[in-house]
């Protein structure tokens, strides 16, 4: 009877939720990353443009954030840029645009399917807009749900508050964005970075998730959460025992055991030697006797 | 004499000062009638403007390091109407009317699909055409050499 609404019909709503990642990044969403400096936000994105590029996806990177020096010595031309030719590496020192005006080209493209089988990813959001600003925010969100409304699919990097509970900025930005998560930088052996990424916001089917990178090839894999969520006990004894191996060097297990308090045949700390191994410590076997020593 | 003063006037153009000023640099793009620029829009930082103009699938912001000119290529037509809008910025940037060297270029951009340059007074001027996805977008840049 109003046929100038449009009404949704049952085709809209039997569209399923597909994942680039499953239970962790939802296609053709806006997904926020969030993280004080340091965590490895533009890391993990690395990760997953290449991972969506390997799976023949298109990946759009507008990265207003790295420098070049950076960027080099991450080996991203290499294992990112020049790898996958269907990924647009978009950098500040060659941009064409402001980085709003990048995403309003994008933006007046927007039609339809169009960006369908489309990563995009923002490198990061305060280069796109006035975070505090409400108008600002607003902007940016606008344009993204647009870009979302012709198929694509948005990572958006964000830093945090100070202390790292919160995102930082205006409050559009929590109702634009479908998803959050905010990432903490866990332990992890050598060449790797492992992270675990808390949700903070739903719309989708999203839940808390472990992923890990290896840093030479970019090569991400999803981990056990529990790897990466350590209780204060575990991280008490991971001091422990990184203190007691600092001090003195290579010992055998019983000794190392019984050096920070435990008997030798406790088999919870026992397990935490193994669980660690490789991580924050590491082991060698000679004659059935195995000998600790720090990495 | 004479032929020291017309190899003065040959270089002229070349030699002009023009140098990265973002304000006259606006202010001449607001003036084109090819770039249909109504109105430049300070962005909440203050340290940026988008242009409000007419053109169609066309994005054109500035600021002290970029002033750019993007636009949504799909036609031939459309290929015409941004190399236009890609002269008349190289033109404002260099200070000179229908610069040769402005033209040759956006020519070799179209002839060989790669990213083509100049440095003059100080501006590096930048054409290039951008494939992404099933999108081709044609751009230009004015930047300060020392950005470079």
């Amino acid at each position: 009877m109003y046929n100038f609404l449009t009404p949704l019909t049952t085709n809209d709503f039997n569209q399923k939720t597909e994942f680039l990642i499953e239970d962790f990044l939802p296609k053709k969403l806006i997904t926020m990353i969030y993280a004080d400096g340091g965590m490895g936000k533009s890391w993990i994105a690395f990760g997953i443009a290449k991972y969506a590029a390997q799976l023949n996806m298109h990946v759009i990177y507008l990265d207003y954030d790295n420098p070049i020096n950076v960027l080099k010595d991450r080996g991203i031309e290499t294992n990112l840029i020049n790898a996958h030719p269907n990924l647009d590496y978009s950098h500040r020192s060659k941009a064409l645009l402001e980085p709003i005006a990048m995403l309003e080209a994008f933006e007046q493209m927007a039609v339809g399917d169009k960006y369908g089988n489309t990563l995009f990813i923002l490198d990061s959001l305060r280069n796109f807009c006035e975070v505090k600003s409400d108008v600002s925010a607003m902007r940016v969100s606008e344009k993204l749900m647009n870009l979302r409304e012709a198929g694509a699919t948005i990572l958006v990097l964000h830093h945090s508050t100070k202390n790292g509970s919160n995102y930082e900025g205006s409050n559009n930005l929590r109702n634009s964005i479908d998803n959050m998560f905010r990432l903490i930088k866990a332990d992890a052996p050598a060449g790797e970075i492992r992270w675990l990424l808390e949700v903070k916001k739903e719309r989708a089917a999203i839940t808390d998730t472990a992923l890990s990178m290896r840093v030479d090839d970019l090569s991400l894999t999803s981990i056990d959460i529990e790897t990466v969520k350590l209780n204060s006990e575990e991280k008490d004894f991971i001091e422990q025992v990184e203190s007691v191996l600092a001090e003195q060097g290579s010992l055998n297990k019983t000794q190392l055991l019984e050096a920070i308090g435990h008997k030798k045949d406790d088999k919870t700390a026992r397990d935490r030697l193994d669980r660690f191994d490789g991580i924050h410590w590491q082991s060698e076997k000679t004659k059935g006797v195995y000998t600790y020593s720090v990495i | 004499m004479k032929k020291i003063f017309i190899i003065m006037l040959a270089v002229m153009p070349l030699t002009a000062i023009a140098d990265y000023d973002v304000e006259r640099i606006k202010n001449e793009m607001a003036a084109s009638e090819l770039l249909k620029i109504n109105a430049w829009k300070l962005n909440e930082a203050g340290n940026a403007w988008m242009a409000e103009h007419d053109l169609p699938n066309t994005v054109i912001s500035a600021n002290k390091a970029t002033t750019g000119i993007m636009r949504g290529v799909a036609s031939q037509l459309d290929a015409l109407s941004a190399m236009g809008g890609c002269s008349e910025l190289g033109d404002i940037g260099f200070e000179v009317k229908d610069d040769k060297r402005v033209a040759d270029l956006l020519v070799n951009l179209l002839t060989t699909q790669k990213e083509q340059s100049l440095t003059a007074n100080n501006i590096v001027y930048t054409a290039q055409l951008l494939e992404l996805g099933n999108q081709v977008m044609f751009g230009c840049t004015l930047k300060p050499v020392l950005e470079q």
